[in-house]
């Protein structure tokens, strides 16, 4: 009896704790769902301040000359300010909204949903997860307001010695510290979130949902927990002996002999490829950091909108977890121009051609999952079919440049801008666009509109192709990356400058089409139609609750699982789904 | 498999036992810092072999890992094992390179 | 009465009822058999010393690309970096008993050994201290050093304080938890759990001293 009391009633907190300071894995979810997109559509803008600048370049724009007198004298962009937009629209893009949004905004919102479990292992740890999350962007952006010099600019992979000598570009200044110092805390933040889903994950399932019975989804955040918990510590070091060597002279990163305004620095004995490796020991994980949870997004849509169980679940699981073990030995083809040994370069040209083999798994599982479905073209159907072609494409971009001759050729030129667009970027992207319209209703209770979501998505998909596809052109001829101005200086380039204003046009079109989908968000919050609890018919633990589900999910009361959640058309069942939580007896009974 | 409880029986270990392992651990301390200060021949992978006999010890029986189960070991004693010893010898590796361009 | 009993709340999570209840009631079991906080404890740890691991991969590789690489022992005494090591790994030994004496109910031997550990910790720090202020009299400075290779004192200074501040952080934890406990405000578990967090800085000054000093 004492039991039943003391666990019954646990109270909605006021409105403080409820919605600002929450320790809710829902509230936070949403929460980190709806800053991504707000850090999204500010790194978008980045990106189309970018686009102006490469197709139009050194062209004078009046209006902007009026609205940031700083940064565009006369209208025209400054270097410093160009460098500094594509430095920080790649670290907010791939830190502070793929990853944040992907494992930060679905994890806490699916994990205990999909496990059967009333919040996450440790709420307070997540509480604070989010809060710190929220400061290191903070910081980063503030970076534009309040640091002489501008934000940083030496790229988003701040390779030394551009960020580590503080009187190299006006960005290293202050902007790098600022920058490490929002990268610190985005770590503790991730780190924070990837104890807490992993002990999760480990601890909390409900009775009978063994690890082979979980959704997809789950383990692809489950081992992009793991493989952050792995590969942050790295950047971490890293990050504390940049900010050493640049403020209290160390030379970890710095050889002998650098030369900067014609004064030789007395920075002794260190290499920069040094920090080039520990980067890229987090940075490559941190690719499938935002691949592994799109990746599981669309089995579980796909298998949703064909009626039909996944292909080749353990092949599905198996690949997730070589991926993210296979991801820790591949990152120095990222550097097979950087002067390192060319042996090595052999040994990460040949890991990661293999890493192709569980990516090419998952894909003939998708497809094989697709034969023969009943397929429903909804929104989220749609993302998820749109994930696979990106994947493919960029996948097959991304063959070019793991072999190290093709690479040294293709290195540092829009080749490798595509692909990372299409495989990273774009795939995580539409993954997390999918997921959008797939959980909005049981994050909101609401349904999202659908001929809004299907006009977003084709616009999005149509010119997302046209602009990074034009790409691997411009880098086939070998125009290089991240220039100011692509064709006073490089002449050869002149021919190709329509491409880039193609580029450009389709840029705003889709940066465009973006709004959209804000549109949609918002207004369906309010407005939508009313969601059932389970609108798509589907079988995961999340849909046997209501829309949005109660404060503490199940309340006390776990639910028992029977089965996997792949159980469409399951031959003896009176409906095409059979949610997880029916037993074989009440099949056979007929009593469901 | 159901029914399994979450936390196993702990067994209990002795304060013999610890003052055992200290003991071992001690000695292993004395041999590896006289191996270092004396230079001695292959004194490279002594220390290295003294070290990771200290590591078991301190994290098998101070830390308890003896105790858990084997998935919690492997990932534990194989992940943290297995991503520094790649991260160091494929660094390492490089740095033949940066040797060779140095010369 | 049973029930009453399982449903003490663990400490630091009060209050909400997921947590109170007994896990084995409601779920599946855990891959790692283990309770979650000692499952979040191992994850911690395992990330933690990646960080140590990487600024240890950090030296053998700055350490590998460098002409030359000072002697350390003629910087530093062995004698004393016995009495170091020593000091530690006994603190990790009575931590050990004091958290094993705590699961069998002997709270004597718990606040004896317990005790003793923290006063090891603050020696070893007073230890380092005194290192440090030998290492700095000698002329280390994180960018320069008498001994041509600027980089080893720099990554002494880093690794070494590192450690150093884990183990203040130990110190200071272990301090705070031995009050709370002492007014009955904490579990067995949370002291369990420092105690894993202490022998793991013990673990760490293992690799440090065969690496930085040692070899």
């Amino acid at each position: 009896m004492e039991t039943k009391t003391l666990e019954a009633h646990h109270k909605i907190p006021g409105f403080w704790r409820h919605y600002i300071f929450s320790t809710n894995h829902k509230i936070i979810g949403i929460q980190y769902l709806i800053t991504s997109f707000f850090v999204a559509l500010t790194a978008a803008g980045m990106a189309m301040l970018i686009r102006l600048e490469i197709a139009w370049p050194e062209h004078s724009w009046p209006l902007l000359g009026r609205i940031f007198p700083g940064a565009f004298p006369g209208g025209v962009m400054r270097p410093e300010v160009y460098a500094a937009l594509f430095t920080m629209h790649g670290t907010l893009m791939v830190f502070f909204f793929l990853s944040a949004a992907l494992v930060g905004g679905f994890g806490n919102f699916l994990i205990p949903l999909q496990i059967g479990a009333d919040d996450m292992a440790f709420p307070f740890l997540n509480m604070l997860s989010y809060w710190v999350y929220l400061l290191g962007f903070l910081v980063m952006i503030s970076s534009f307001f309040f640091s002489p010099g501008g934000p940083a600019s030496a790229g988003w992979t701040s390779y030394p010695p551009l960020s580590a000598i503080k009187s190299a570009v006006a960005g290293s200044n202050w902007g790098q510290s600022f920058w490490i110092v929002g990268m610190a805390f985005f770590i503790a933040s991730f780190t924070m979130g990837g104890l807490n889903f992993v002990t999760t994950v480990l601890s909390m399932r409900a009775k009978g949902l063994n690890m082979m019975r979980l959704p997809l989804t789950t383990w692809a955040l489950f081992v992009t927990a793991a493989v952050g918990i792995f590969a942050f510590p790295a950047l971490t070091a890293a990050v504390i002996m940049l900010f050493l060597d640049r403020h209290f002279g160390t030379s970890f990163f710095l050889p002998s002999g650098l030369y900067v305004a014609g004064k030789l620095l007395n920075n002794k004995g260190g290499s920069p490829l040094l920090w080039q490796h520990l980067f890229w020991f987090l940075g490559h994980p941190e690719v499938y950091i935002v691949m592994l949870p799109a990746m599981g997004f669309t089995s579980d849509i796909l298998s949703t909108f064909c009626r039909k169980p996944i292909f080749g679940y353990a092949a599905m699981v198996g690949s997730i977890l070589a991926i993210g073990s296979l991801s820790f030995i591949v990152w120095g083809h990222h550097m097979f121009v950087s002067g390192m040994n060319p042996y090595l370069g052999m040994f990460f040209d040949i890991t990661t051609l293999i890493i192709a083999v569980p990516s090419a798994i998952k894909t003939f599982n998708w497809m094989a999952t697709l034969w023969g479905g009943k397929i429903q073209l909804t929104t989220p159907m749609l993302f998820a079919l749109a994930f696979i072609s990106l994947f493919v494409t960029g996948g097959l971009s991304g063959i070019f440049l793991a072999a190290a001759p093709a690479d040294i050729q293709l290195h540092d030129t829009y080749f490798v801008i595509s692909h990372f667009h299409f495989i990273m970027a774009g795939a995580s992207l539409f993954g997390i666009l999918g997921a959008t319209n797939f959980w909005f209703p049981k994050m909101f209770g609401k349904m999202m509109n659908e001929t809004l979501g299907k006009l977003h998505f084709w616009i999005t998909f149509i010119t997302y192709y046209c602009v990074f596809f034009p790409m691997m052109f411009l880098g086939l001829h070998g125009e290089m990356r991240r220039l100011y101005d692509p064709i006073q200086y490089y002449t050869m380039f002149k021919p190709l400058q329509p491409i880039n204003v193609f580029i450009s046009i389709n840029a705003f079109i889709l940066g465009a089409a973006q709004l959209i989908f804000a549109f949609n968000f918002f207004w369906s919050m309010f407005k939508g139609k009313k969601a059932s609890s389970n609108p798509w018919n589907a079988n995961g633990l999340e849909w046997t609750l209501p829309s949005p589900p109660p404060y503490e999910n199940w309340e006390g009361e776990p639910p028992e699982v029977y089965r996997w959640p792949y159980d469409y058309s399951y031959p003896e069942a009176p409906k095409d789904y059979l949610p997880q939580i029916v037993p074989d007896k009440a099949i056979a009974a007929g009593n469901f | 498999m159901e029914n399994l409880p979450i936390k196993s029986e702990e067994p209990i270990v002795s304060p013999k036992t610890f003052f055992l392992v200290w003991v071992i651990l001690m000695v292993l301390t004395v041999f590896e810092i006289t191996a270092g200060y004396k230079g001695i021949a292959g004194k490279d992978y002594l220390i290295l072999i003294l070290m990771l006999g200290q590591a078991y010890l301190v994290s098998f029986y101070f830390m308890h890992l003896r105790f858990e189960k084997l998935p919690l070991i492997l990932s534990v004693v194989l992940g943290v094992l297995l991503t520094i010893g790649l991260l160091c010898a494929l660094i390492i590796w490089d740095g033949t390179h940066i040797i060779q361009l140095s010369r | 009465m049973e029930g009453i009993k399982k449903m003490e709340p663990t400490a630091g999570i009060q209050g909400l009822p997921a947590q109170n209840r007994e896990e084995k009631d409601h779920f599946a079991p855990s891959a790692f058999s283990t309770n979650r906080k000692k499952t979040m404890m191992w994850v911690f740890i395992i990330s933690d010393a990646l960080l140590f691991g990487t600024f240890l991969a950090v030296y053998t590789f700055e350490r590998f690309i460098s002409p030359t690489w000072p002697d350390r022992w003629k910087i530093f005494d062995p004698g004393y970096l016995a009495v170091m090591t020593v000091v530690l790994l006994s603190s990790s030994t009575f931590m050990a008993t004091a958290v094993e004496g705590l699961k069998q109910g002997k709270m004597k031997r718990f606040g004896f050994f317990y005790t003793i550990t923290i006063l090891c910790g603050i020696g070893f720090l007073g230890m380092q201290a005194h290192e440090w202020a030998h290492f700095i009299g000698l002329g280390a400075r994180l960018n320069t050093n008498p001994w041509g290779v600027p980089l080893f004192s720099g990554l002494f200074f880093m690794i070494t304080g590192f450690h150093g501040f884990h183990v203040l952080t130990g110190v200071l934890i272990l301090s705070f938890i031995g009050i709370l406990k002492a007014v009955g405000k904490v579990s067995d578990d949370t002291i369990e759990l420092a105690g894993m967090y202490w022998s793991f800085v013990d673990l760490v000054w293992v690799f440090i001293l065969a690496v930085i000093y040692l070899l």
